[in-house]
């Protein structure tokens, strides 16, 4: 390859890349302030996994806490055995001059990196195991009238569905596909197969609208999202909105007056009226006679319906006049003092 | 023979400063607190003295106006028991009046103005002697409520009597152990 040919293929990749900074207005690169580095023009897509950003922070690096640090940028790390494609893809161009075989790879790249490809599972020796039956969960994700309608990546709008970039686009349906636990043996460990860019450059052609997706024989055990557009008809939106419609009982309209006109229907009353409250009613007027023309009443005894008893009184006789009292004896005559001087000579004498 | 009239009985000569009571003896008010420390303060021999005299002079004055001892003795037993009373009423000793146990005379006094019950059956002994002309022993058998009985008997009887009642004996029991056996009367 000339200097020319060299020079023409970096202007068309600068060019591509102008355009593509233009398009995200540098979101990428002005909010990232730490950009990865890459190593080798072999391992664009791949990132080392002892970056210098992972190189712990000398202590001298911390200032006051009036000035925040700024965050640390984040750390990609992955596992050696994991799939490349999974890998993030650096979209700012290597400062070094590359080769012309990476040239041509990264000017490829470029002109694609908008797009998710999906690697293709080449036929291996390994037998896909085939997997169980998965539970789809489908949502209903209706469009949001305030935020703009998102714009359909490149790599998903394929020239035969344009015309769904309307209406159709905005009813699509994401669907959330739980996959089963896999084991980790029928994994197979050979990741060259889904490494190789040529392979990527082949499917470039195909028009139809892929999703990201993992090869039977790579199911991971965790669930996985996968996000697929699904075209809905009139009619079927029709009957899911049937389906998703409050029940009629619900959605009867209610009003008070009908409720009162139902309460008054009732002829069976709840239960017994309350007591009237307020004035006590007056006992009747008795008509009072005068006293004088009228005779007192009389008690008149009531004969009682029992056997009538008559009181019968029994009084002894009276004694007979007899001396009851007798008196023995005489009384001693030496007491019966007559005058003083006999008392006091009686009672001298004791 | 005429009754005790205690018509001027007592006569106070204010220009003379003096009392006079029966046949012109002069005679002193003196507060009963007064004659109780005297009679506390004498002892027991002084105030039996202070006592027999006190009642000596009220028994004379009775029996001078009965007539003598002797017409006092042959008098009834309510005249003579009502001078004393009335005499013992104007001198302020107490309401007297007389009982008879069997043979025993007790003289009952109700409310008297002294508080020694020696003191007041000497004050007895003298009225008794001075109107009767005759020996006489009294000895207190205690009070009962505002009346105190005094005994009126020998000098034997009143040693017996007093041995009893320091005994603790009751003063019925004294009167009743004081008759002989075979004497017939009643009793408390």
């Amino acid at each position: 390859m000339t200097t020319d040919d060299r020079i023409a293929k970096l202007e068309a990749l600068l060019a591509l890349v102008r355009s593509r900074d233009r398009a995200n207005g540098h979101t990428n690169a002005s909010t990232n302030g730490a950009k990865p580095h890459v190593d080798d023009d072999d391992d664009l897509f791949t990132m080392a996994s002892t970056s210098p950003l992972d190189a712990p922070t000398p202590m001298a690096a911390f200032r006051p806490s009036s000035i925040p640090p700024p965050p640390p940028p984040p750390k990609f790390t992955q596992r050696p055995e994991a799939p490349s494609f999974f890998a993030a893809k650096p979209i700012a161009p290597s400062t070094r001059a590359p080769s012309d075989a990476s040239l041509d790879r990264t000017l490829v790249e470029a002109s694609t990196s908008s797009r998710r490809i999906a690697p293709r599972p080449e036929p291996s020796g390994v037998r896909a195991v085939d997997p169980p039956p998965m539970e789809v969960i489908e949502l209903d994700v209706d469009p949001d009238p305030s935020m703009p309608p998102p714009s359909v990546s490149p790599v998903s709008a394929s020239p035969g569905s344009g015309a769904l970039r309307g209406e159709e686009g905005l009813e699509s349906r994401s669907r959330l596909v739980s996959a089963p636990p896999v084991a980790m043996d029928a994994i197979d460990t050979n990741d060259e197969d889904y490494d190789d860019g040529a392979e990527l450059l082949d499917d470039d052609d195909d028009e139809e609208p892929f999703a990201l997706s993992v090869p039977p024989g790579h199911a991971a055990s965790d669930p996985t999202i996968e996000a697929a557009a699904a075209e809905v008809s009139q009619a079927e939106m029709d009957a899911i909105e049937a389906d998703d419609r409050a029940p009629t009982s619900s959605r009867r309209p209610i009003s008070m007056e009908d409720k009162m006109s139902e309460l008054e229907e009732d002829s069976m009353p709840l239960h017994a009226s309350p007591p009237a409250s307020g004035k006590l009613p007056a006992a009747s007027a008795i008509e009072l006679e005068p006293l004088d023309s009228q005779p007192m009443p009389v008690a008149v005894p009531v004969p009682a319906a029992g056997p009538r008893l008559t009181r019968e009184s029994l009084r002894a006789d009276s004694l007979p006049q007899t001396e009851v009292a007798v008196f023995v004896g005489r009384a001693p005559s030496d007491l019966a003092a007559k005058t003083f001087g006999d008392l006091l000579d009686a009672t001298l004498a004791l | 023979m005429a009754g005790f009239d205690p018509t001027h009985a007592v006569r106070f000569d204010l220009p003379r400063g003096s009392v006079t009571a029966g046949s012109d003896e002069r005679h002193v008010l003196l507060p009963c607190a007064a004659l109780d420390d005297l009679v506390l303060i004498a002892g027991p021999e002084a105030a039996s003295s202070v006592g027999r005299a006190l009642g000596s002079s009220i028994g004379k004055r009775i029996a001078s106006r009965l007539g003598g001892a002797d017409e006092l003795r042959g008098s009834s037993i309510e005249r003579v028991i009502t001078d004393i009373a009335r005499e013992l009423a104007v001198a302020g000793l107490g309401a007297v009046s007389i009982e008879r146990w069997g043979r025993a005379l007790v003289v009952a006094v109700d409310r008297p103005a002294v508080a020694d019950l020696s003191f007041l059956a000497s004050i007895l002994e003298g009225v008794l002697e001075g109107a009767s002309d005759t020996p006489v022993r009294c000895v207190s058998l205690g009070r009962e409520g505002t009346v105190v009985r005094v005994l009126v008997a020998s000098d034997s009887a009143i040693t017996r009597a007093r041995a009893m009642l320091n005994q603790g004996a009751a003063w019925g029991e004294v009167l009743a152990r004081l008759h002989p056996s075979s004497a017939k009367g009643g009793g408390p």
